[in-house]
Protein backbone atom coordinates (compact mmCIF):
# COMPACT_ATOMS: atom_id res chain seq x y z
CA UNK A 1 0.00 0.00 0.00
CA UNK A 2 2.30 2.61 0.73
CA UNK A 3 4.61 1.53 -1.81
CA UNK A 4 1.86 2.56 -4.16
CA UNK A 5 1.64 5.65 -2.20
CA UNK A 6 4.46 6.63 -3.92
CA UNK A 7 3.85 5.60 -7.12
CA UNK A 8 0.60 7.93 -6.94
CA UNK A 9 2.86 10.78 -6.38
CA UNK A 10 4.75 10.38 -10.21
CA UNK A 11 2.58 11.84 -11.74
CA UNK A 12 3.33 15.28 -10.16
CA UNK A 13 6.95 14.27 -9.98
CA UNK A 14 8.06 16.55 -12.97
CA UNK A 15 6.59 19.51 -13.00
CA UNK A 16 7.15 19.66 -9.22
CA UNK A 17 10.59 19.09 -9.98
CA UNK A 18 10.71 22.12 -11.85
CA UNK A 19 9.24 24.44 -10.01
CA UNK A 20 10.89 23.49 -6.91
CA UNK A 21 14.21 24.23 -8.47
CA UNK A 22 13.47 27.02 -10.57
CA UNK A 23 11.20 28.72 -8.80
CA UNK A 24 10.04 28.26 -4.59
CA UNK A 25 14.04 27.93 -4.07
CA UNK A 26 14.85 31.09 -6.23
CA UNK A 27 11.91 33.13 -4.03
CA UNK A 28 12.92 31.71 -1.15
CA UNK A 29 16.52 31.70 -1.52
CA UNK A 30 15.72 35.46 -2.59
CA UNK A 31 14.89 36.19 0.98
CA UNK A 32 17.98 34.99 2.34
CA UNK A 33 20.29 36.59 -0.40
CA UNK A 34 19.07 39.87 1.17
CA UNK A 35 20.37 39.58 4.51
CA UNK A 36 23.93 38.98 2.50
CA UNK A 37 26.84 40.95 1.04
CA UNK A 38 26.71 38.74 -1.91
CA UNK A 39 28.47 39.64 -5.31
CA UNK A 40 28.74 37.81 -8.40
CA UNK A 41 28.02 34.41 -8.88
CA UNK A 42 30.43 33.06 -6.40
CA UNK A 43 29.45 30.96 -3.77
CA UNK A 44 30.87 33.08 -1.15
CA UNK A 45 28.53 35.27 0.80
CA UNK A 46 28.69 37.37 3.64
CA UNK A 47 26.22 37.73 6.18
CA UNK A 48 25.21 41.34 6.70
CA UNK A 49 21.86 41.25 8.71
CA UNK A 50 20.06 44.27 7.76
CA UNK A 51 22.63 46.43 6.46
CA UNK A 52 21.43 45.99 2.76
CA UNK A 53 18.23 47.80 4.51
CA UNK A 54 19.67 50.15 5.96
CA UNK A 55 21.92 50.98 3.18
CA UNK A 56 18.51 51.20 1.15
CA UNK A 57 16.95 53.83 3.15
CA UNK A 58 19.18 56.07 2.54
CA UNK A 59 19.78 55.46 -0.83
CA UNK A 60 18.34 57.94 -2.74
CA UNK A 61 18.13 56.21 -5.81
CA UNK A 62 15.34 53.51 -4.21
CA UNK A 63 13.39 56.04 -2.91
CA UNK A 64 13.71 58.13 -6.82
CA UNK A 65 13.04 54.30 -8.10
CA UNK A 66 10.05 54.07 -6.02
CA UNK A 67 8.46 57.12 -6.65
CA UNK A 68 8.83 56.87 -10.30
CA UNK A 69 7.10 53.26 -10.08
CA UNK A 70 4.62 54.93 -7.82
CA UNK A 71 4.27 57.37 -10.76
CA UNK A 72 4.45 54.57 -13.50
CA UNK A 73 1.13 52.44 -11.44
CA UNK A 74 -1.08 55.79 -10.90
CA UNK A 75 -0.74 57.27 -14.90
CA UNK A 76 -1.01 53.53 -16.46
CA UNK A 77 -3.22 51.43 -14.09
CA UNK A 78 -6.23 53.43 -13.63
CA UNK A 79 -6.83 54.43 -17.00
CA UNK A 80 -5.58 50.35 -18.57
CA UNK A 81 -8.51 49.18 -15.76
CA UNK A 82 -11.04 51.73 -17.22
CA UNK A 83 -10.48 50.92 -20.74
CA UNK A 84 -10.51 47.35 -20.10
CA UNK A 85 -13.87 47.45 -18.35
CA UNK A 86 -15.81 49.04 -20.33
CA UNK A 87 -14.48 47.70 -23.36
CA UNK A 88 -15.10 44.40 -21.75
CA UNK A 89 -19.03 45.22 -21.08
CA UNK A 90 -19.55 47.15 -24.44
CA UNK A 91 -18.07 43.47 -26.35
CA UNK A 92 -20.14 41.76 -24.19
CA UNK A 93 -23.17 43.29 -25.08
CA UNK A 94 -22.97 43.37 -28.81
CA UNK A 95 -25.57 41.24 -30.62
CA UNK A 96 -23.90 40.73 -33.43
CA UNK A 97 -21.67 38.25 -32.18
CA UNK A 98 -19.06 37.71 -35.16
CA UNK A 99 -18.07 41.51 -35.15
CA UNK A 100 -17.45 40.97 -31.13
CA UNK A 101 -15.12 38.25 -31.52
CA UNK A 102 -13.07 40.63 -34.39
CA UNK A 103 -12.94 43.03 -31.56
CA UNK A 104 -11.92 41.18 -29.23
CA UNK A 105 -8.73 39.67 -30.96
CA UNK A 106 -7.31 43.17 -32.24
CA UNK A 107 -7.86 44.13 -28.70
CA UNK A 108 -5.72 41.24 -27.07
CA UNK A 109 -3.34 41.25 -29.63
CA UNK A 110 -0.50 44.03 -27.57
CA UNK A 111 -0.43 41.23 -25.10
CA UNK A 112 0.24 38.30 -27.64
CA UNK A 113 2.53 40.47 -29.60
CA UNK A 114 6.42 39.86 -27.50
CA UNK A 115 6.75 43.01 -25.59
CA UNK A 116 9.91 43.84 -27.17
CA UNK A 117 7.99 43.86 -30.49
CA UNK A 118 5.32 45.91 -29.21
CA UNK A 119 8.18 48.63 -27.66
CA UNK A 120 9.97 48.84 -30.74
CA UNK A 121 6.82 49.94 -32.35
CA UNK A 122 6.48 52.45 -30.00
CA UNK A 123 10.33 53.35 -30.10
CA UNK A 124 9.67 54.11 -34.02
CA UNK A 125 6.54 55.98 -33.37
CA UNK A 126 8.31 58.37 -30.87
CA UNK A 127 11.11 59.20 -32.28
CA UNK A 128 11.91 63.09 -32.77
CA UNK A 129 11.26 62.97 -36.64
CA UNK A 130 8.69 59.65 -36.11
CA UNK A 131 5.08 59.78 -37.11
CA UNK A 132 4.00 61.33 -33.89
CA UNK A 133 5.80 64.38 -34.35
CA UNK A 134 5.28 64.71 -38.09
CA UNK A 135 1.75 64.66 -37.19
CA UNK A 136 2.24 67.20 -34.77
CA UNK A 137 3.88 69.07 -36.02
CA UNK A 138 1.60 69.32 -39.47
CA UNK A 139 -1.51 70.41 -36.81
CA UNK A 140 0.42 73.14 -35.86
CA UNK A 141 1.59 72.12 -32.95
CA UNK A 142 5.74 71.94 -31.36
CA UNK A 143 6.89 68.33 -31.58
CA UNK A 144 7.30 66.69 -28.28
CA UNK A 145 10.52 64.93 -26.80
CA UNK A 146 8.77 61.57 -26.07
CA UNK A 147 11.68 59.56 -24.97
CA UNK A 148 14.26 62.44 -24.76
CA UNK A 149 12.10 64.88 -22.71
CA UNK A 150 12.95 64.03 -18.69
CA UNK A 151 9.34 65.03 -18.24
CA UNK A 152 7.78 63.65 -20.58
CA UNK A 153 9.03 60.25 -20.99
CA UNK A 154 6.84 58.61 -18.12
CA UNK A 155 4.03 59.31 -19.66
CA UNK A 156 5.44 58.04 -22.87
CA UNK A 157 5.97 54.94 -20.84
CA UNK A 158 2.74 54.80 -19.66
CA UNK A 159 0.89 55.05 -22.75
CA UNK A 160 2.68 52.45 -24.42
CA UNK A 161 2.15 50.36 -21.08
CA UNK A 162 -1.75 50.85 -21.26
CA UNK A 163 -1.83 49.79 -24.89
CA UNK A 164 0.26 47.04 -24.23
CA UNK A 165 -1.47 45.94 -20.78
CA UNK A 166 -5.54 46.75 -21.30
CA UNK A 167 -6.03 43.39 -23.50
CA UNK A 168 -4.94 41.62 -20.72
CA UNK A 169 -7.37 43.20 -17.47
CA UNK A 170 -10.29 43.48 -21.13
CA UNK A 171 -10.08 39.59 -21.54
CA UNK A 172 -11.24 38.93 -17.76
CA UNK A 173 -13.89 41.50 -17.73
CA UNK A 174 -15.07 40.30 -20.59
CA UNK A 175 -15.21 36.58 -19.76
CA UNK A 176 -16.82 37.94 -16.53
CA UNK A 177 -19.48 39.72 -17.95
CA UNK A 178 -20.19 36.84 -20.55
CA UNK A 179 -20.77 34.63 -17.34
CA UNK A 180 -23.28 36.49 -16.09
CA UNK A 181 -26.20 34.40 -16.26
CA UNK A 182 -28.66 35.58 -19.34
CA UNK A 183 -32.34 35.00 -16.84
CA UNK A 184 -30.24 38.13 -14.75
CA UNK A 185 -29.73 39.89 -17.83
CA UNK A 186 -33.45 39.28 -19.47
CA UNK A 187 -35.14 40.49 -16.10
CA UNK A 188 -33.51 43.96 -16.21
CA UNK A 189 -34.09 43.77 -19.78
CA UNK A 190 -37.93 43.32 -19.33
CA UNK A 191 -38.27 45.77 -16.41
CA UNK A 192 -37.14 48.41 -18.77
CA UNK A 193 -33.89 49.01 -16.92
CA UNK A 194 -31.84 51.85 -18.56
CA UNK A 195 -28.35 50.51 -20.19
CA UNK A 196 -26.36 52.84 -17.55
CA UNK A 197 -29.22 51.40 -14.59
CA UNK A 198 -28.23 47.72 -15.81
CA UNK A 199 -24.38 48.55 -15.88
CA UNK A 200 -24.27 49.55 -12.32
CA UNK A 201 -26.98 47.44 -11.12
CA UNK A 202 -26.91 44.00 -13.06
CA UNK A 203 -23.72 43.56 -14.72
CA UNK A 204 -20.92 45.42 -12.20
CA UNK A 205 -22.43 43.76 -9.22
CA UNK A 206 -22.03 40.18 -10.85
CA UNK A 207 -18.32 40.92 -11.35
CA UNK A 208 -17.61 42.13 -8.29
CA UNK A 209 -15.60 39.17 -6.96
CA UNK A 210 -13.22 40.27 -10.08
CA UNK A 211 -13.53 43.48 -9.51
CA UNK A 212 -11.99 42.85 -5.81
CA UNK A 213 -8.90 41.11 -7.55
CA UNK A 214 -8.33 44.06 -9.67
CA UNK A 215 -8.22 46.34 -6.66
CA UNK A 216 -5.80 44.24 -4.76
CA UNK A 217 -3.67 43.60 -7.61
CA UNK A 218 -3.12 47.78 -7.73
CA UNK A 219 -0.91 47.15 -5.36
CA UNK A 220 0.90 44.87 -6.67
CA UNK A 221 1.40 46.36 -9.97
CA UNK A 222 4.09 48.57 -8.29
CA UNK A 223 6.47 45.70 -9.01
CA UNK A 224 5.63 45.71 -12.50
CA UNK A 225 6.94 47.40 -15.65
CA UNK A 226 10.66 46.06 -16.14
CA UNK A 227 10.06 44.89 -19.29
CA UNK A 228 8.54 47.96 -21.02
CA UNK A 229 10.90 50.11 -19.81
CA UNK A 230 13.74 48.05 -20.08
CA UNK A 231 12.79 47.42 -23.83
CA UNK A 232 11.95 50.98 -24.15
CA UNK A 233 13.50 53.45 -22.76
CA UNK A 234 15.99 51.73 -20.57
CA UNK A 235 15.64 53.50 -17.05
CA UNK A 236 16.37 56.61 -19.38
CA UNK A 237 16.53 59.82 -20.13
CA UNK A 238 18.59 61.05 -16.73
CA UNK A 239 16.49 58.03 -15.03
CA UNK A 240 13.11 59.52 -15.63
CA UNK A 241 11.89 55.96 -16.30
CA UNK A 242 14.55 54.09 -13.74
CA UNK A 243 11.28 52.25 -11.63
CA UNK A 244 12.22 50.73 -8.93
CA UNK A 245 12.82 46.98 -10.37
CA UNK A 246 15.12 48.25 -12.94
CA UNK A 247 17.27 50.15 -10.37
CA UNK A 248 17.54 46.65 -8.85
CA UNK A 249 18.10 45.12 -11.99
CA UNK A 250 20.82 47.42 -12.91
CA UNK A 251 22.96 47.59 -9.90
CA UNK A 252 22.86 43.26 -10.31
CA UNK A 253 22.21 40.98 -13.13
CA UNK A 254 22.82 43.97 -15.63
CA UNK A 255 25.44 45.84 -13.47
CA UNK A 256 27.99 45.73 -10.57
CA UNK A 257 26.19 42.26 -9.75
CA UNK A 258 25.49 43.39 -5.88
CA UNK A 259 22.98 40.58 -5.90
CA UNK A 260 22.47 40.59 -1.93
CA UNK A 261 22.07 44.48 -1.75
CA UNK A 262 19.08 43.98 -4.81
CA UNK A 263 17.58 41.22 -3.59
CA UNK A 264 17.25 43.62 -0.39
CA UNK A 265 15.55 46.03 -2.38
CA UNK A 266 13.26 43.75 -4.41
CA UNK A 267 11.98 42.24 -0.58
CA UNK A 268 11.62 45.98 0.64
CA UNK A 269 9.30 46.55 -2.32
CA UNK A 270 7.21 43.20 -2.04
CA UNK A 271 6.77 44.41 1.73
CA UNK A 272 5.68 47.43 0.75
CA UNK A 273 3.75 46.24 -2.05
CA UNK A 274 2.25 43.42 0.88
CA UNK A 275 1.55 46.63 2.83
CA UNK A 276 -0.53 48.61 0.71
CA UNK A 277 -2.55 45.69 -0.46
CA UNK A 278 -3.78 45.51 2.93
CA UNK A 279 -5.18 48.50 3.03
CA UNK A 280 -6.53 48.64 -0.22
CA UNK A 281 -8.34 45.26 1.14
CA UNK A 282 -9.16 46.95 4.27
CA UNK A 283 -10.65 50.17 2.48
CA UNK A 284 -12.44 48.00 -0.33
CA UNK A 285 -13.96 46.04 3.02
CA UNK A 286 -14.93 49.16 4.25
CA UNK A 287 -16.79 50.50 1.06
CA UNK A 288 -18.81 46.96 0.65
CA UNK A 289 -20.25 47.14 4.31
CA UNK B 1 -43.57 51.20 -26.64
CA UNK B 2 -42.37 47.76 -28.27
CA UNK B 3 -40.37 49.22 -31.41
CA UNK B 4 -39.44 52.31 -29.25
CA UNK B 5 -37.09 49.77 -27.44
CA UNK B 6 -35.72 48.78 -30.65
CA UNK B 7 -34.56 51.70 -31.34
CA UNK B 8 -32.96 52.52 -28.24
CA UNK B 9 -31.27 48.93 -28.68
CA UNK B 10 -30.21 49.99 -31.92
CA UNK B 11 -28.96 53.01 -31.55
CA UNK B 12 -27.09 51.73 -28.03
CA UNK B 13 -25.48 48.98 -30.56
CA UNK B 14 -24.30 51.76 -33.30
CA UNK B 15 -22.56 53.94 -30.50
CA UNK B 16 -20.48 50.78 -29.10
CA UNK B 17 -19.52 49.34 -32.27
CA UNK B 18 -18.38 52.95 -33.50
CA UNK B 19 -16.30 53.31 -29.97
CA UNK B 20 -14.80 50.04 -30.61
CA UNK B 21 -13.94 50.32 -33.94
CA UNK B 22 -11.88 53.63 -33.22
CA UNK B 23 -10.31 51.70 -30.20
CA UNK B 24 -9.31 49.18 -32.28
CA UNK B 25 -8.32 51.52 -34.75
CA UNK B 26 -6.26 53.11 -31.85
CA UNK B 27 -4.96 49.76 -30.98
CA UNK B 28 -4.05 47.79 -34.19
CA UNK B 29 -2.32 51.69 -35.57
CA UNK B 30 0.96 50.55 -34.05
CA UNK B 31 1.41 46.97 -35.42
CA UNK B 32 -0.47 48.86 -38.71
CA UNK B 33 2.13 51.31 -38.88
CA UNK B 34 4.72 48.84 -38.17
CA UNK B 35 3.94 46.36 -41.29
CA UNK B 36 3.98 49.23 -43.58
CA UNK B 37 7.41 50.68 -41.90
CA UNK B 38 9.11 47.75 -42.82
CA UNK B 39 8.25 47.76 -46.30
CA UNK B 40 9.89 51.15 -46.80
CA UNK B 41 12.92 52.62 -47.99
CA UNK B 42 14.83 55.61 -45.82
CA UNK B 43 13.44 58.43 -48.23
CA UNK B 44 10.22 57.32 -47.13
CA UNK B 45 10.36 57.05 -43.50
CA UNK B 46 12.24 60.50 -43.58
CA UNK B 47 10.12 62.86 -45.07
CA UNK B 48 7.86 65.79 -43.83
CA UNK B 49 5.25 64.26 -45.59
CA UNK B 50 4.92 60.05 -45.00
CA UNK B 51 2.16 57.93 -46.01
CA UNK B 52 0.92 54.99 -43.77
CA UNK B 53 1.35 52.73 -47.26
CA UNK B 54 4.67 51.81 -48.67
CA UNK B 55 4.75 52.75 -52.43
CA UNK B 56 5.45 48.96 -53.30
CA UNK B 57 6.67 45.47 -51.16
CA UNK B 58 9.83 46.58 -50.88
CA UNK B 59 11.61 43.98 -48.93
CA UNK B 60 14.94 46.23 -48.79
CA UNK B 61 15.44 46.00 -45.04
CA UNK B 62 14.45 42.35 -44.37
CA UNK B 63 16.96 41.37 -47.01
CA UNK B 64 19.41 43.66 -45.04
CA UNK B 65 18.12 41.91 -41.80
CA UNK B 66 19.20 38.38 -43.21
CA UNK B 67 22.30 39.28 -45.89
CA UNK B 68 24.41 42.08 -45.12
CA UNK B 69 23.44 43.13 -40.95
CA UNK B 70 26.22 42.29 -39.00
CA UNK B 71 24.19 41.08 -36.33
CA UNK B 72 23.21 37.38 -37.00
CA UNK B 73 19.79 37.67 -36.96
CA UNK B 74 18.91 34.02 -38.55
CA UNK B 75 20.60 32.96 -35.43
CA UNK B 76 17.99 34.49 -32.88
CA UNK B 77 15.29 33.68 -34.94
CA UNK B 78 16.79 29.48 -34.40
CA UNK B 79 17.50 30.01 -31.10
CA UNK B 80 14.34 31.57 -30.78
CA UNK B 81 12.50 28.44 -32.02
CA UNK B 82 15.24 26.11 -30.04
CA UNK B 83 13.70 27.80 -26.69
CA UNK B 84 10.20 28.23 -27.50
CA UNK B 85 9.96 24.30 -28.52
CA UNK B 86 11.94 23.14 -25.93
CA UNK B 87 9.66 24.88 -23.12
CA UNK B 88 6.50 23.50 -25.14
CA UNK B 89 7.52 20.10 -25.07
CA UNK B 90 8.56 20.11 -21.33
CA UNK B 91 5.19 21.98 -20.16
CA UNK B 92 3.05 19.61 -22.13
CA UNK B 93 4.20 16.65 -20.73
CA UNK B 94 4.49 17.80 -17.16
CA UNK B 95 1.11 19.50 -17.22
CA UNK B 96 -0.29 16.80 -18.98
CA UNK B 97 1.05 14.16 -16.34
CA UNK B 98 0.65 16.31 -13.37
CA UNK B 99 -2.73 18.01 -14.18
CA UNK B 100 -3.86 14.01 -14.03
CA UNK B 101 -2.34 13.54 -10.78
CA UNK B 102 -3.81 16.13 -8.98
CA UNK B 103 -7.17 16.08 -11.02
CA UNK B 104 -7.40 11.85 -10.12
CA UNK B 105 -5.26 10.36 -8.30
CA UNK B 106 -4.80 10.38 -4.39
CA UNK B 107 -1.66 11.23 -2.65
CA UNK B 108 -0.38 12.68 1.06
CA UNK B 109 -0.63 16.95 1.15
CA UNK B 110 -1.84 16.55 -2.53
CA UNK B 111 -4.41 19.65 -2.12
CA UNK B 112 -1.72 21.61 0.06
CA UNK B 113 0.86 21.28 -2.82
CA UNK B 114 -1.83 22.31 -5.65
CA UNK B 115 -2.45 25.37 -3.63
CA UNK B 116 0.91 26.58 -3.25
CA UNK B 117 1.43 26.08 -6.74
CA UNK B 118 -1.59 27.98 -7.28
CA UNK B 119 -0.44 30.98 -5.22
CA UNK B 120 2.89 30.96 -7.11
CA UNK B 121 0.79 32.73 -9.80
CA UNK B 122 0.61 35.92 -7.77
CA UNK B 123 4.37 36.16 -6.71
CA UNK B 124 5.89 39.16 -8.82
CA UNK B 125 8.76 38.19 -10.99
CA UNK B 126 11.11 40.96 -9.33
CA UNK B 127 10.89 38.49 -5.95
CA UNK B 128 12.76 35.53 -7.45
CA UNK B 129 14.73 36.98 -10.29
CA UNK B 130 17.92 37.93 -8.66
CA UNK B 131 18.29 34.47 -6.98
CA UNK B 132 17.54 32.81 -10.11
CA UNK B 133 20.02 34.15 -11.83
CA UNK B 134 22.35 32.87 -9.50
CA UNK B 135 20.94 29.87 -9.31
CA UNK B 136 21.16 29.77 -12.96
CA UNK B 137 24.88 30.54 -12.87
CA UNK B 138 25.68 28.19 -9.98
CA UNK B 139 23.90 25.02 -12.59
CA UNK B 140 25.52 26.41 -15.17
CA UNK B 141 22.94 26.99 -17.25
CA UNK B 142 23.23 30.91 -17.68
CA UNK B 143 24.25 31.37 -21.30
CA UNK B 144 22.55 27.72 -22.40
CA UNK B 145 18.92 28.07 -24.36
CA UNK B 146 18.04 24.44 -22.90
CA UNK B 147 18.57 26.29 -19.05
CA UNK B 148 16.36 29.40 -20.38
CA UNK B 149 13.46 26.95 -21.69
CA UNK B 150 14.08 24.76 -18.27
CA UNK B 151 13.34 28.08 -16.20
CA UNK B 152 10.76 29.50 -18.46
CA UNK B 153 9.28 25.84 -18.04
CA UNK B 154 8.89 26.37 -14.74
CA UNK B 155 7.53 29.40 -15.02
CA UNK B 156 5.13 29.11 -16.84
CA UNK B 157 3.99 25.44 -15.45
CA UNK B 158 1.90 26.88 -12.56
CA UNK B 159 -1.22 28.07 -14.56
CA UNK B 160 -0.49 25.38 -17.12
CA UNK B 161 -1.33 22.73 -14.07
CA UNK B 162 -4.45 24.16 -13.21
CA UNK B 163 -5.74 24.66 -16.62
CA UNK B 164 -4.63 20.80 -17.70
CA UNK B 165 -6.15 19.64 -13.70
CA UNK B 166 -9.93 21.92 -14.49
CA UNK B 167 -9.43 19.52 -17.81
CA UNK B 168 -9.51 16.53 -16.60
CA UNK B 169 -11.62 17.37 -13.47
CA UNK B 170 -14.68 18.04 -16.85
CA UNK B 171 -14.19 14.34 -17.69
CA UNK B 172 -16.95 12.33 -16.59
CA UNK B 173 -16.10 9.59 -13.85
CA UNK B 174 -17.49 6.80 -15.58
CA UNK B 175 -15.14 6.26 -18.31
CA UNK B 176 -12.53 5.54 -16.24
CA UNK B 177 -14.55 3.39 -13.89
CA UNK B 178 -15.34 1.66 -17.42
CA UNK B 179 -11.95 0.95 -18.33
CA UNK B 180 -10.76 0.37 -14.68
CA UNK B 181 -12.99 -2.57 -14.87
CA UNK B 182 -11.50 -4.04 -17.67
CA UNK B 183 -7.88 -3.61 -15.75
CA UNK B 184 -6.37 -0.92 -16.80
CA UNK B 185 -3.38 0.53 -14.95
CA UNK B 186 -3.67 4.11 -14.07
CA UNK B 187 -1.39 5.45 -16.77
CA UNK B 188 -3.66 3.79 -19.31
CA UNK B 189 -6.18 5.55 -18.14
CA UNK B 190 -4.04 8.59 -18.36
CA UNK B 191 -2.90 7.87 -22.06
CA UNK B 192 -6.69 6.29 -23.61
CA UNK B 193 -8.99 7.86 -21.89
CA UNK B 194 -8.42 10.88 -20.48
CA UNK B 195 -5.49 12.31 -22.92
CA UNK B 196 -7.97 12.15 -25.84
CA UNK B 197 -10.65 13.38 -23.65
CA UNK B 198 -8.92 16.30 -22.16
CA UNK B 199 -6.87 17.37 -25.24
CA UNK B 200 -8.53 20.51 -26.37
CA UNK B 201 -6.90 21.83 -23.20
CA UNK B 202 -3.85 20.26 -23.96
CA UNK B 203 -3.93 22.40 -27.08
CA UNK B 204 -4.01 25.77 -25.11
CA UNK B 205 -1.41 24.71 -22.92
CA UNK B 206 1.07 24.11 -25.83
CA UNK B 207 -0.47 27.45 -27.57
CA UNK B 208 -0.01 29.05 -24.25
CA UNK B 209 3.35 28.65 -23.22
CA UNK B 210 4.90 29.34 -26.55
CA UNK B 211 3.64 32.71 -26.40
CA UNK B 212 4.97 33.14 -23.23
CA UNK B 213 8.30 31.86 -24.51
CA UNK B 214 8.40 33.33 -27.59
CA UNK B 215 7.74 36.52 -26.09
CA UNK B 216 9.96 36.17 -23.49
CA UNK B 217 12.03 39.42 -23.12
CA UNK B 218 12.77 39.95 -19.38
CA UNK B 219 14.34 36.60 -18.62
CA UNK B 220 16.00 36.01 -22.10
CA UNK B 221 17.45 39.90 -21.69
CA UNK B 222 18.90 38.60 -18.26
CA UNK B 223 19.84 34.81 -18.56
CA UNK B 224 21.62 35.40 -22.07
CA UNK B 225 24.27 37.62 -22.15
CA UNK B 226 26.44 36.03 -25.52
CA UNK B 227 25.09 37.85 -28.70
CA UNK B 228 25.25 34.51 -30.44
CA UNK B 229 22.59 32.65 -27.64
CA UNK B 230 20.03 36.10 -28.07
CA UNK B 231 16.81 35.55 -29.07
CA UNK B 232 14.51 37.70 -31.06
CA UNK B 233 12.41 39.46 -28.53
CA UNK B 234 16.42 40.15 -26.92
CA UNK B 235 17.78 40.75 -30.35
CA UNK B 236 15.41 43.43 -31.75
CA UNK B 237 16.49 45.83 -28.99
CA UNK B 238 20.14 45.75 -29.89
CA UNK B 239 21.13 48.82 -31.78
CA UNK B 240 22.25 48.52 -35.58
CA UNK B 241 25.08 49.35 -36.89
CA UNK B 242 24.01 50.50 -40.08
CA UNK B 243 27.09 51.33 -42.71
CA UNK B 244 27.03 54.09 -45.59
CA UNK B 245 26.99 51.33 -48.17
CA UNK B 246 23.62 50.64 -47.14
CA UNK B 247 22.37 54.15 -47.71
CA UNK B 248 18.65 52.87 -49.16
CA UNK B 249 17.93 51.97 -45.71
CA UNK B 250 16.46 53.35 -42.25
CA UNK B 251 17.72 52.16 -39.06
CA UNK B 252 13.75 52.37 -37.95
CA UNK B 253 12.97 50.18 -40.89
CA UNK B 254 15.05 47.67 -40.04
CA UNK B 255 13.86 48.01 -36.52
CA UNK B 256 10.19 47.76 -37.64
CA UNK B 257 11.25 44.67 -39.70
CA UNK B 258 12.75 42.66 -36.76
CA UNK B 259 9.40 43.76 -34.86
CA UNK B 260 7.56 42.11 -37.19
CA UNK B 261 9.26 38.90 -37.51
CA UNK B 262 9.00 38.85 -33.46
CA UNK B 263 5.57 39.31 -33.84
CA UNK B 264 4.08 37.45 -36.63
CA UNK B 265 4.03 33.94 -35.36
CA UNK B 266 2.50 34.90 -32.39
CA UNK B 267 -0.07 36.59 -34.20
CA UNK B 268 -0.54 34.20 -36.55
CA UNK B 269 -0.55 31.39 -33.43
CA UNK B 270 -2.98 33.72 -31.51
CA UNK B 271 -5.72 34.23 -34.28
CA UNK B 272 -5.59 30.46 -35.21
CA UNK B 273 -7.14 29.83 -31.33
CA UNK B 274 -8.87 32.28 -30.33
CA UNK B 275 -11.85 31.45 -30.26
CA UNK B 276 -11.05 28.14 -28.02
CA UNK B 277 -8.98 30.58 -25.68
CA UNK B 278 -12.31 32.53 -25.05
CA UNK B 279 -14.65 29.98 -24.91
CA UNK B 280 -12.70 27.43 -22.97
CA UNK B 281 -11.89 30.46 -20.42
CA UNK B 282 -15.91 31.11 -20.98
CA UNK B 283 -16.10 27.29 -19.45
CA UNK B 284 -13.39 26.96 -16.96
CA UNK B 285 -14.10 30.24 -15.02
CA UNK B 286 -17.90 30.00 -14.48
CA UNK B 287 -19.67 29.85 -11.58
Amino acid sequence: MKSKYYSNFIYILPALSFILIFNIWPIIWGVVLAFMDFRGVTLTGEWVGLGNFKELISDERVWQGLSISAKYVLYSYPATQLLALVSGWMISELRAKTVGKIYRVILYLPVVIPVSAGMTMFKALYESSGYLNIMLTKLGLSPVGWLTDPNVAIYSLAIASIWRNFGASMFYYLIGFYNVPLEVKESALIDGASLWTRFWKVDLPAIKNMLFIIFIQSAGALTGGLAEVTALTAGGPARATAILPYYSAEISIWGEQRLGYAAAINLFLSIFTLILASVVIRLVKVEKE
Amino acid sequence: MFSLKRREIFRQQVTFNIILAVLAIVVAFPIFWTICSSFKTIQEIYTLNPKILPKSLDFVNYKFLFETSVIDYKQAIINSIVVSITTVVIVVICSALGGYGFSRINFKYRDNIFNTIVMLQFVPLTAGIIAQWQIMSLLNLRDSLIGLALLLAAIILPPNLVLMRQSFLSVPTELEDAAKIDGASTFQLLWHVMLPLAGGGLILVAVNSFLFTWGDFIYARTMLTIPSKYTMPVIITVSIPTTPATLRIATYGVYNAAAMITAIPAIIFFILIQNRFYEGAREGLKG
